[in-house]
């Protein structure tokens, strides 16, 4: 019933068809700058001239390895912290909180309701996008083998070349890896949204802590940091496009994440506990 | 309904310490020590070394006092073949070559003046290999062992600061090893001043870092990066020294940084790479 509640409300709310929007929008931009870039690189530019990019190495798996990783750690995080800021505090802002706790229902269960759904709902925008720049790939430049060279979104140490079968297994395996990965933030913002009375400032809070905790992260004068920030992690399904999978290192990144993750669930939920509606 | 929530909550912690003590305490990849006495038999010992310092004073070349203290890092080393950046003179090469231990050694300076690269070896005979880039930077050789082994190489140091004069330079250099053809094995050391890891570091000097990714990935397509994995060679904490060789006449058996031996202000560590000549 719980559940079913919340996934009617969360249609309702229309984040679904904004996300999708702006993703879809993104996606074309990524195209276009895709499909200049190729043209002008592998032309052979005269002050770079030694180059390792060529035309075999821009295919549609190429593209949407580009378009996912970028999508995942600048925009998915987004929605998803918008999702997660909106549960508590939008409830709780329009009444409806209130009203949930006057039936005889636990706060717990109460809570693992929104955070299933919520959950549910990251993973389905990571895989349909994902699924969607693989199509826009397959149509518009063809797929082929994966080849993947050092430096580039710092996904591997040397040349790694995945055949187009095992290419594809590898991008369903980062679903799960990638919906993993959305937890933490989607946790933080339901920390955030414990908190919060307004869904606005819940929204606007988690949607700033992650950007900034991405920042920082980037920055070299807080290097030391990287270890001890969620958003160092994030990107650990990248372990899964490399010939041989350092399973090792990814379950440790794993590990990592899901304790990130249970951490804000247990201190929004400490909160949550305690919270009182007027 | 207070028990459920209690246990929730208590459950949710928990799994949060649990799950972080596993993820972070979990036994960390830990790099190999290079150890210059592990040597494989009837390997060939290749060596780059930038021996420049980057003290107080600025970039300088290879200082005197410092002579003697390579010199006693080389003759543990025992390389077949040395490739040194930021030489100042030929005297330096031959009180080199004297602490090298070994009265055999013979070595090339690149001709120019300031900071140079040259080759040393500690037996057998060196030749000049003529290259389009020839100058302080680069210079191409052929080596001749005593046992009749022989390679074909280019010893570079790119500039630090130009992102284009390093592709020119290693891009060059590559393809003219290329062009040399025939059967014979090929080498590609030094100080490239190419490091990757852009998640590391954004680097403040260079005019266009990323594309030090290309520079890298041309040569890495083409020639085997032979000490790739073992870790940073220069300061603060980055990759810059490299030993390419070629993939089918060689194989790499043993390759490490080998830490601690720098002297004063020097900021590079020597890279060691033991290839096999295949048959």
């Amino acid at each position: 019933m719980s559940l079913r509640l919340e996934a009617l409300r969360l249609r309702r709310s229309r984040r679904p068809i904004v996300a999708g929007a702006a993703l879809s929008f993104f996606l074309v931009l990524m195209l276009l700058g895709f499909y200049t870039y190729a043209q002008n690189r592998t032309g052979g530019n005269v002050s770079f001239r030694y180059t390792f990019e060529n035309r075999s190495y821009f295919n549609g798996l190429t593209f949407s390895i580009y378009a996912f990783y970028f999508a995942f750690l600048l925009l998915l995080p987004i929605f998803v912290a918008t999702e997660g800021g909106a549960q508590l505090a939008g409830d709780g802002a329009d009444g409806t909180l209130r009203l949930y706790l006057t039936r005889p229902v636990s706060r717990a269960r109460l809570f693992l309701g929104k955070l299933a759904v919520a959950f549910a709902y990251s993973s389905v925008l990571a895989g349909v996008f994902l699924a969607t720049t693989l199509l826009i790939g397959l149509v518009t430049v063809g797929w082929g083998d994966l080849d993947l060279y050092p430096g580039v979104l710092q996904m591997t140490d040397r040349h790694q070349h995945l055949e187009q079968g095992e290419a594809l297994v590898r991008f369903a395996l980062a679903w799960p890896a990638a919906s993993l990965a959305l937890l933490v933030p989607l946790a933080l913002s339901l920390w955030i949204s414990a908190w919060a009375r307004s869904a606005v400032n819940a929204v606007g809070t988690s949607v700033a802590v992650y950007l900034v905790l991405y920042v920082v992260a980037e920055i070299p004068f807080f290097a030391d940091l990287r270890p001890w920030l969620f958003t160092s992690y994030l990107a650990f399904w990248r372990g899964l496009f490399r010939e041989e999978i350092p399973w090792a290192e990814l379950t440790a990144d794993a590990l990592r994440l899901l304790g990130y993750a249970s951490l804000f669930l247990a201190l929004a939920f400490h909160r949550f506990r305690r919270r009182e509606e007027a | 309904m207070r028990r459920a929530d209690r246990w929730l909550e208590v459950a949710l912690f928990f799994a949060a310490g649990a799950l972080l003590w596993l993820g972070f305490g979990a036994p960390e990849w830990r790099r190999d020590v290079f150890e210059p006495g592990q040597r494989a038999p009837l390997s060939l010992r290749l060596v780059t070394w930038n021996v420049g310092g980057s003290g107080s004073d600025g970039l300088g070349p290879l200082r005197d006092d410092n002579l003697a203290g390579i010199g006693a890092s080389l003759r543990q080393l025992a390389p077949d073949v040395i490739a040194l950046q930021e030489v100042a003179s030929e005297a330096q090469l031959r009180e080199l070559a004297r602490a090298a231990g070994t009265r055999k050694a013979t070595y090339l300076l690149a001709p120019g003046g300031g900071r140079r690269v040259a080759v040393l070896a500690r037996g057998g005979q060196l030749r000049r290999l003529p290259l389009s880039v020839d100058g302080p930077r680069a210079m191409g050789f052929e080596f001749e062992g005593e046992d009749g082994r022989r390679l074909r190489g280019v010893v570079l140091h790119a500039d630090a600061f130009s992102a284009e004069d390093r592709n020119r330079l290693v891009g060059e250099a590559t393809e003219t090893l290329q062009r040399a053809g025939g059967d014979l094995p090929s080498v590609l050391l030094g100080d490239l001043n190419l490091d990757l890891d852009l998640g590391k570091r954004r680097d403040l000097f260079t005019d266009n870092e990323h594309l030090d990714v290309e520079t890298y990935n041309f040569v890495a397509t083409r020639l085997a990066d032979g000490a790739l994995g073992t870790g940073p060679t220069a300061e603060p904490d980055r990759r810059l020294d490299y030993v390419f060789v070629s993939r089918e006449e060689l194989v790499v058996e043993h390759a490490g940084v080998w830490r601690g031996r720098r002297l004063g202000d020097m900021d590079h560590d020597p890279v060691v790479v033991d290839v096999r000549v295949t048959p």
